[in-house]
């Protein structure tokens, strides 16, 4: 990867719109590694990424932002190391409508435990329209607790918009310099 | 549906008028003028009316004059002040005179063509009004209550210099935020109705689903956060649940929903109008809870750069429109807002001394500059 290669990675667990949030901004059609889902996963899509998700933001001739998501199934954790390497940020989308989100927040907080420590994060909380509690305030007391302030937005992985102010708040956390004229 | 009044009233902004002579001027002009003039905020009015006897007379003319170079003014005095670029009408007060006085002004060209009026004639001037130059004011922070800047003003105000100063008590903010407290302590849902042109539009809070229910839009609503309490004639009551139903899904009127969270941030905001609340200088630090959800909350300028920095340690407002470079009028707002939600507050120990690093960046920032700019492209 060359100097002008930059990546920012998408997580989150199964449904929480890791897809549709790449698909929102990326300036080429989102590469899927969908397959068929099997056993657990199943009863929330039909299809779920196996690999990894890929877009990517153009900025000017030569300079890139590779956006990765990383597939949903737990068992494929082995190549999250990987992934974040060199890596902006961190996006982290969590299903307000899975039965126990703060367990999935504490399962990828923990396996990104390094990379957040080095860097940024943002989190985007999806389904909340139909599913309010937990409420976005009980996130940030849970992030509280692990010593983690980060942008905590409520969030629809469809609309382009949301997905902008979700990057935006992890690159302004990163850089609250941004902007300044 | 109700046909609703089409009247656009003529609004008017008093200085050097104390309450008594605005609620004398109020009834004057619902009964003598039958609504075709009102009492309103400064940002919002068309016609300014100064009392040029009141005792700081001329600094509310000249701040005025500065903020609203184009209003066209009407001056009331028991003697001719002699000033330029408004119409006189002289003491004691004839209402029908001083109405008819205001609708002159209304129209610009009674102020540009200079027709002698009143009692003792004008000194409106053919030439157009030039605003003159901005000058940093000096004033009394801890006295002064101020009108809400202009729009334009709320976010481009780049001096810095000028400090306004309210009160949410004395505006809609305080009331609801009252009324929505009782509303949770109690479990019932409670209304708020305000009367507009002759009919009463609610706002219904229901705790137990969190959400507020309005009959008034959010244009019509926006004025009304800086218009004076006083001027607002409203009234409350608890609803049972059965009746929150009824009253709100069962009326012919449109309506809007949304999260008490949405609808109190935005009514700070509008309230604030970039002005900061009294009791706070800007040199009080504070801080921020945590990030406000800004993808639901009504955005305002530069909101997820002041939320960034304010995450990152507290901050006096003075200090971060410094590092960020943007009009304090901003942080002010934004204070506001979060602090109606609960997520902002002042520091209570005096903090460390501020030390945001300027020169502190980030190794990508010409990269991520760049996302931004796609982004907002």
């Amino acid at each position: 990867m060359t100097g002008h290669n930059h990546k920012i990675i998408f997580t989150g667990p199964v449904g929480a719109g890791k897809t549709t949030a790449i698909s929102a901004i990326s300036d080429i059609d989102v590469l899927k590694t969908d397959e068929n889902a099997q056993d657990m996963t199943k009863k929330r899509k039909q299809t779920t990424t196996v690999a990894l998700d890929y877009g990517l933001l153009k900025l000017g001739e030569d300079e890139r932002i590779h956006l990765y998501g990383t597939p949903g199934q737990e068992r494929f954790d082995f190549m999250w190391d990987i992934l974040t390497n060199g890596g902006l940020g961190l996006v982290l989308l969590l299903d307000n409508s899975r039965p126990t989100p703060f367990k999935d927040m504490d399962f990828f907080l923990d396996a990104f435990r390094d990379f957040i420590c080095d860097n940024k994060m943002v989190m985007g909380v999806t389904h909340m329209e139909h599913n309010e509690a937990p409420k976005i305030e009980a996130y940030h007391q849970q992030l509280h607790k692990r010593g983690i302030k980060a942008p905590v937005l409520e969030i629809d992985a469809r609309e382009k918009n949301d997905i902008k102010t979700l990057i935006k708040a992890l690159l302004y956390s990163l850089d609250p310099w941004l902007g300044r004229q | 549906m109700r046909k609703q009044k089409t009247i656009n009233p003529i609004r008017i902004v008093t200085l050097g008028l104390d309450e008594r002579s605005q609620e004398v001027l109020r009834m004057a002009f619902s009964s003598v003028a039958k609504g075709e003039c009102v009492l309103s905020d400064s940002a919002s009015a068309d016609v300014g009316l100064c009392n040029m006897d009141s005792h700081n007379a001329n600094t509310l003319w000249d701040n005025n004059k500065k903020r609203y170079p184009e209003r066209p003014m009407i001056v009331i005095s028991i003697k001719d002040p002699q000033l330029e670029n408004c119409m006189y009408v002289k003491k004691p007060i004839n209402i029908t005179t001083l109405v008819d006085a205001i609708k002159h002004a209304f129209s610009r060209i009674a102020i540009q063509h200079s027709t002698a009026y009143a009692t003792n004639g004008t000194h409106s001037s053919a030439q157009e009004l030039d605003p003159p130059p901005r000058q940093p004011e000096k004033r009394d922070q801890d006295t002064q209550i101020d009108s809400p800047l202009a729009p334009e003003d709320q976010w481009n105000n780049k001096n810095n210099s000028i400090i306004n100063y309210y009160s949410p008590a004395d505006y809609l903010q305080e009331e609801l935020q009252n009324i929505f407290a009782q509303a949770h302590e109690k479990n019932l849902s409670a209304q708020y109705s305000i009367r507009l042109n002759d009919i009463w539009l609610h706002i219904t809070v229901d705790p137990a689903h969190y959400k507020v229910v309005s009959e008034i839009n959010d244009k019509t609503l926006e004025p009304l956060c800086t218009t004076p309490r006083y001027c607002i004639e409203a009234k409350t009551r608890l609803l049972s649940k059965n009746r929150f139903h009824f009253d709100v899904y069962r009326s012919d009127r449109p309506y809007q929903e949304c999260s008490i969270e949405q609808f109190m941030w935005k009514i700070a905001l509008w309230t604030s109008a970039g002005r900061l609340s009294k009791g706070m200088t800007p040199s009080t630090s504070i801080q921020l809870k945590h990030w406000p959800n800004l993808t639901r909350l009504k955005q305002s300028p530069n909101d997820l750069r002041i939320a960034a920095l304010l995450t990152e340690q507290p901050g006096a407002p003075a200090l971060i429109a410094k590092v960020l470079g943007i009009p304090i009028s901003q942080i002010f707002s934004f204070y506001a807002a979060a602090h109606a939600l609960n997520l902002a507050a002042p520091v209570v120990n005096k903090p460390k001394k501020p030390t945001f690093n300027i020169q502190q960046k980030s190794q990508h920032h010409s990269l991520f500059s760049k996302i931004l700019e796609k982004f907002a492209g």
